[in-house]
């Protein structure tokens, strides 16, 4: 990514302490710091006492990736007058290509990042994140289900059974 | 802050990343709030949004948070019994005790008095009042996403099938279809005038249906009109359809 000299970069600091230096478009990616941004416009270190580092590093990672995806479509428009669909098509392919990639994540960092996702406010990520984790719930039954996420049922078999009576075309066996 | 009204408060462990499943025994997704999770619930097909209700204490009521989307197919395939078997919609009293569902007119209470089921059920009618109705009562508040009936229905059901539009457009259903395939002209059904006014509906699916004549206000936000087979539908009313929806995008 072309980074030109007068670009601002702000320093975002992790619940562990470490400092991430990106460009001000990218940390615009959270709607949450562009908030910010615009309450205080000269603010440049922006503690984030709710991610840690490695979750950070990987919000930083899609942000400027999608960053780059949008800068390069928009450069390519202006170059030819009109963005050609066939590229534009290959380059919304790619980019899902790289979020399916990025989401090959353990359950823990999904949830992580559904939780930093939602707290800087970056809806691209939230969306990928909540959608990969139903993707995770789907097609399983209940007992894969608790075993992917390690969910301890609490449940007597009188409150399971209560609960299957209530909506029992919920649990037939689909034909 | 968060779009979700997510505190991020949780003690974060050290992951890896691309391992797969979770490496230890710590249930990390029930900790998410109840807005992520019906948010990740509401893309499960409805069915198995349900089913999560039996996982564990934390998820046995969040699937009701999601908007619902209630299809009487779904409910269709296991029963064999019929709508009057149901003690839950045809019994008057208790539709009446549930503050989700309309009330009652005094006439179809009279009938459901004097004969205790609808006066003329037909057995060809689905039993989906019922289970979508439960379905509505037992989940409180939820908004209504869709709703779709479809199979023969007779005469009895135009009030229930009624009080369903009813409750949820309240709701702010945003999808209706309604497709009741019957040959008989006499049997077609005519929706309530207040789901012409809905503001929430943006996408409406209708076979074998007939129109009012006018109605004080049609579909402010539809997006899409399905009609097939549609009786008294005047040139007229048509013309207004179109001229009232301003972000209508399809019309078949």
């Amino acid at each position: 990514m072309a980074r030109s000299s007068t670009e601002n970069m702000i320093t975002l600091m992790s619940s562990d302490g470490e400092e991430f230096m990106v460009t001000e478009k990218v940390a615009r990616e959270c709607t949450t710091i562009r908030n910010m941004l615009e309450d205080d416009c000269v603010i440049t270190n922006i503690p984030l006492p709710n991610v840690t580092s490695d979750i950070l590093s990987m919000v930083i990672e899609y942000c400027m990736e999608h960053v780059a995806a949008a800068e390069k479509a928009a450069a390519e428009t202006a170059e030819k007058g009109s963005s050609s669909a066939p590229a534009a098509a290959k380059a919304n392919k790619d980019l899902e290509e790289w979020d399916k990639a990025f989401m090959n994540v353990d359950v823990y960092t999904l949830c992580d990042l559904i939780l930093a996702a939602n707290y800087l406010n970056v809806s691209g990520l939230l969306d990928l994140t909540i959608q990969t984790a139903a993707n995770l719930i789907k097609g399983k039954s209940p007992e894969q289900i608790r075993k992917t996420f390690h969910i301890q049922n609490d449940l007597s078999l009188e409150e399971e059974e209560k609960i299957r009576s209530q909506t029992p075309w919920a649990f037939e066996k689909s034909e | 802050m968060s779009s979700h009204g997510e505190e991020l408060n949780s003690p974060i462990p050290p992951h890896s990343r691309s391992t797969g499943e979770a490496a230890d025994g710590f249930d990390f997704i029930s900790k998410l709030s109840d807005c992520i999770l019906s948010s990740i619930l509401f893309l499960l097909p409805f069915k198995e949004s349900v089913r999560t209700g039996i996982l564990s204490s934390r998820w046995r009521n969040l699937w009701k948070l999601a908007p619902l989307r209630l299809d009487d197919c779904m409910y269709a395939s296991s029963s064999t019994s019929f709508p009057w078997d149901d003690s839950f919609s045809l019994n008057p009293w208790k539709w009446n005790q549930s503050p989700n569902l309309l009330p009652l007119t005094p006439i179809q209470m009279s009938l459901f008095n004097q004969f205790g089921k609808p006066p003329d059920s037909n057995p060809l009618d689905r039993p989906y009042n019922s289970r979508i109705a439960r379905i509505l009562s037992s989940s409180h508040d939820s908004p209504v996403h869709s709703l779709r009936l479809s199979g023969v229905t007779g005469f009895s059901f135009r009030h229930t099938v009624s009080h369903l539009i009813q409750t949820v457009i309240k709701r702010g259903i945003r999808e209706l279809t309604l497709d009741f395939r019957t040959k008989d002209i006499a049997y077609w059904y005519q929706p309530p005038l207040c789901l012409f006014g809905c503001r929430s509906l943006q996408k409406l699916t209708l076979t074998n249906c007939k129109f009012p004549k006018s109605a004080p206000s049609i579909f402010p936000n539809l997006k899409e009109l399905n009609l097939m087979d549609c009786a008294e539908l005047s040139l007229g009313f048509l013309q207004t359809v179109l001229n009232s929806c301003a972000s209508l995008r399809g019309l078949l």
